[in-house]
């Protein structure tokens, strides 16, 4: 079996760009929501903002999105948004917030367009800090919106003719849709849709004591959630590595060889196991050197977490490409359940701020049980005994997982010989 | 003793397409057996059953008397097969790509790495192995794809068109290589739709078409099918019927392949010759414009057998 996991490793070593992009694309969140909101000060707390939004691209549903995220109940608390018309830069003058956002005319339309949309932000002159706070979130909404328009290009125009025609579009046009943008993510090798909704949004509400966390862990807390959620898709990538060998008629040639059928899968099952253990160590690495985390009172505690959950991720991932029909809708198939779960689990969102809808289902992700899991291990001390029940589910789904998927992809990849 | 590859009444039918019809066949050790035919023939069918990649829909495929139905591990132990695609990791080294399937036919060590080593340089690709693959040439990579399917030294190897789309010099260090196989007592089945290299590197051959053996034996009984004597070709203006009555008028002259226009004819070695067998045409008052006289070869054999030209 070590040759057939072997040489996947030395292939990924040969080719490390998405690799790479999985474990800067945690850091850097990481990085960029710790500083818009625990930067600036080393106060435990997060400053209170009040900013007024004035919405002058009314009909436009990228901004009604936008406008909804921020006075969204999960900010609540350190984020005051106050949706108002014309009257706001009086209202700011008289000291009532520390900034107005204002969404231009047409900010749906240039976006969709691809042409330059331009948020607009008026700062309270008397305040330092929080204003610039509010400039910096702006930015890095404005740098995803722009990234999303980019990499998706002409597809978003197709998706705004279903959204403005105001009739269901056939399920045909929306599978197709979804087809191209999955190729255009596949072809951005791994470029992410940054968790466009957790923006700011990292409140850390278990420390009861006093109810913040201090700007470090908002560091480390970010860097494990996003980390959760960049572990699915290093999951992802190797799993759907089937396609490529299949492709490239290694897979065949494999099957001329003696290894039964199930050991080439298995192998490929071990290897992405391996490689997010790897890129979960070189995270924690990162995490510890750069200071954002400390190790934890009981370690073990946080490996077998770890250890688990990668298991569990990579048994799923296995498990959708062995139902998949063929490499596409694999490929939708695993991005839609990868980027459901980090949604309703926590990594895009934190679990705590979740809305009550969402939290119901967090429940069915794997991204639940190790966030919180490991939030507690990380940040309350807590041991092997208090998150038994993480460890035990991710377990079990991991072990069920892995024996129906293992027989899912021979099935799916025995008749590649013929 | 027995074959090193036999091969009893394999048929592969794809729905309604019968892929391959019935073929028989056995390969002795140190032989090399050329399967010959156009596109479409059937022969990578035919080695996807034997090397157990495809299920037959009838027949049955024994390596060393094994059967690759019920022993498949144990036949493909014994098996090196070269895919007609090259199927090669291009980021890998040539050497990581034959370390790799040297791994899973469970060469260790030393073993494995002078196994490699040897390959490599058997292969001329010693001094660029530790470059990734997808720096290759066409002929590199046809050699290395070749080379992968030697590691676990094979007594059996399954050649199928190694040498296509690849300039004349790296082809001819592809034969070499296979001969020098050949002479350490490996068994080959090669197949190919170049004629010349099967007239050149089969000890044995079959001409196949439709999934059918048209013929087989050596390059010299193929040829002798034909009859003994030049083949003596003439174009011109003529009917099929004319030139078949003129030149069943001449004594030694065999129609070969007769068609409006065009016609082959065997002049027989015992017979009077080709002058006599042209002047005996002339007078039956046939006119040619264009005559040539040559020693016969499977192309002509092959278009007797199907009426086609080997390559379309
Ligand atoms: N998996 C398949 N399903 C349906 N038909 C197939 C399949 N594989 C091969 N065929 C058909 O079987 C016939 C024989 O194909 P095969 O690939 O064996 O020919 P070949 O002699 O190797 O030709 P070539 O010189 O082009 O490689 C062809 O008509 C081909 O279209
Ligand atoms: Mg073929």
């Amino acid at each position: 079996m070590w040759p057939l996991i072997r040489k996947d490793l030395l292939r990924r070593r040969a080719r490390p760009a998405s690799t790479l992009v999985m474990v800067a694309f945690p850091l850097f969140m990481s990085l960029a929501l710790g500083s818009v909101i625990g930067g600036g000060g080393d106060g435990p707390e997060f400053p209170t903002i009040s900013i007024l939004v004035e919405n002058r691209d009314e009909d436009g549903f990228l901004s009604r999105a936008l406008v909804g995220a921020l006075s969204s109940p999960q900010s609540e608390g350190y984020l005051e948004a106050t949706i108002v018309g014309a009257e706001g830069r009086e209202l700011m003058e008289m000291g009532k917030a520390s900034a107005l956002l204002i969404i231009p005319v047409g900010f749906t339309a240039a976006i969709l367009d691809g042409t330059a949309a331009e948020l607009r932000i008026v700062r309270n002159p008397s305040e330092g800090i929080k204003p610039e706070i509010v400039v910096q979130g702006a930015e890095l909404v404005a740098a995803w919106l722009d990234q999303g328009s980019r990499l998706l290009g002409g597809e978003l125009g197709q998706l705004r003719g279903m959204i403005e025609g105001g009739k269901i579009p056939p399920a045909a046009r929306v599978g197709a849709l979804a087809g191209a943008v999955t190729e255009r993510m596949a072809a951005a090798d791994g470029i992410l849709f940054p968790p466009v909704v957790g923006i700011g949004s990292a409140k850390e509400a278990t420390d009861e004591d006093d109810g913040r966390l201090s700007a470090k862990g908002i560091f480390g807390y970010v860097l494990l959630m996003t980390s959760v959620m960049a572990l699915l898709f290093v999951a992802v990538r190797s799993v759907t590595d089937l396609f490529e060998e299949q492709n490239s008629g290694m897979l065949r040639r494999q099957f001329t060889s003696p290894q039964p059928v199930w050991r080439i899968m298995t192998a490929k099952f071990l290897f992405s196991l391996t490689l997010g253990l790897v890129v979960m160590t070189i995270l924690a690495i990162f995490g510890l050197a750069l200071g954002w985390l400390e190790v934890p009172e009981h370690p073990l505690a946080a490996i077998l977490l770890g250890v688990t959950f990668n298991l569990a991720a990579c048994s799923l991932v296995a498990l959708i490409v062995g139902l998949s029909r063929n490499e596409k809708q694999a490929g939708i198939l695993s991005w839609l359940i990868v980027m459901g779960m980090s949604a309703m689990g926590g990594s895009m969102v934190p679990l705590q701020q979740l809305p009550a809808g969402m939290r119901a289902v967090s429940d069915f992700t794997l991204n639940f049980w190790v966030i919180d899991g490991l939030t507690r291990v990380m940040f309350e001390s807590a041991g092997l005994g208090e998150v038994g029940r993480n460890l035990a589910v991710l377990t079990v789904a991991g072990l069920v997982l892995a024996v129906a998927a293992d027989a899912l992809l021979v099935r799916r990849f025995r008749e590649v010989g013929a | 003793m027995t074959p090193v590859l036999e091969v009893r009444d394999l048929r592969k039918v794809f729905g309604d397409l019968v892929a391959v019809d019935g073929i028989s066949f056995a390969v002795g050790e140190g032989e090399i057996y050329g399967f010959l035919g156009p596109n479409g023939a059937g022969k990578t069918t035919t080695i996807s059953m034997i090397c157990g990649l495809l299920k037959p829909t009838e027949g049955e495929v024994l390596v060393q008397g094994l059967s690759v139905a019920d022993d498949p591990r144990a036949v493909k132990r014994r098996m090196g097969v070269v895919p007609q695609e090259v199927a090669l990791y291009e980021e890998l080294s040539a050497r990581a790509n034959l370390e790799f399937w040297g791994g899973i036919f469970d060469l260790r060590g030393k073993e494995m790495k002078d196994r490699v080593a040897e390959l490599l340089d058997q292969v001329g690709l010693d001094e660029r192995a530790s470059e990734p693959v997808k720096n290759f040439s066409g002929g590199m990579k046809r050699r290395l794809n070749l080379a992968m399917g030697l590691v676990h030294d094979p007594q059996l190897i399954l050649l199928d068109e190694p040498t296509v789309g690849i300039d004349p010099q790296a082809r001819h260090k592809i034969l070499e290589i296979v001969k020098q196989i050949v002479a350490k007592g490996r068994t080959v089945l090669y197949t190919t739709h170049y004629l010349e290299e099967a007239e050149d590197l089969c000890d044995r051959l079959a001409i196949i078409d439709n999934g059918c053996i048209l013929a087989e034996g050596s390059v010299d009984e193929l040829k002798a099918q034909l009859g003994e004597g030049s083949l003596l070709t003439v174009q011109g203006g003529f009917g099929a019927a004319d030139l078949t009555t003129a030149a069943s008028g001449v004594s030694g002259l065999q129609p070969v392949e007769i068609a409006d226009g065009r016609g082959m004819l065997l002049v027989g070695r015992d017979g009077p010759g080709v002058s006599h067998a042209l002047e005996g045409l002339f007078q039956a008052g046939l006119t040619f414009d264009d005559i040539s006289i040559k020693e016969p070869n499977l192309e002509d054999l092959f278009l007797r057998l199907t009426g086609r030209e080997l390559r379309d």
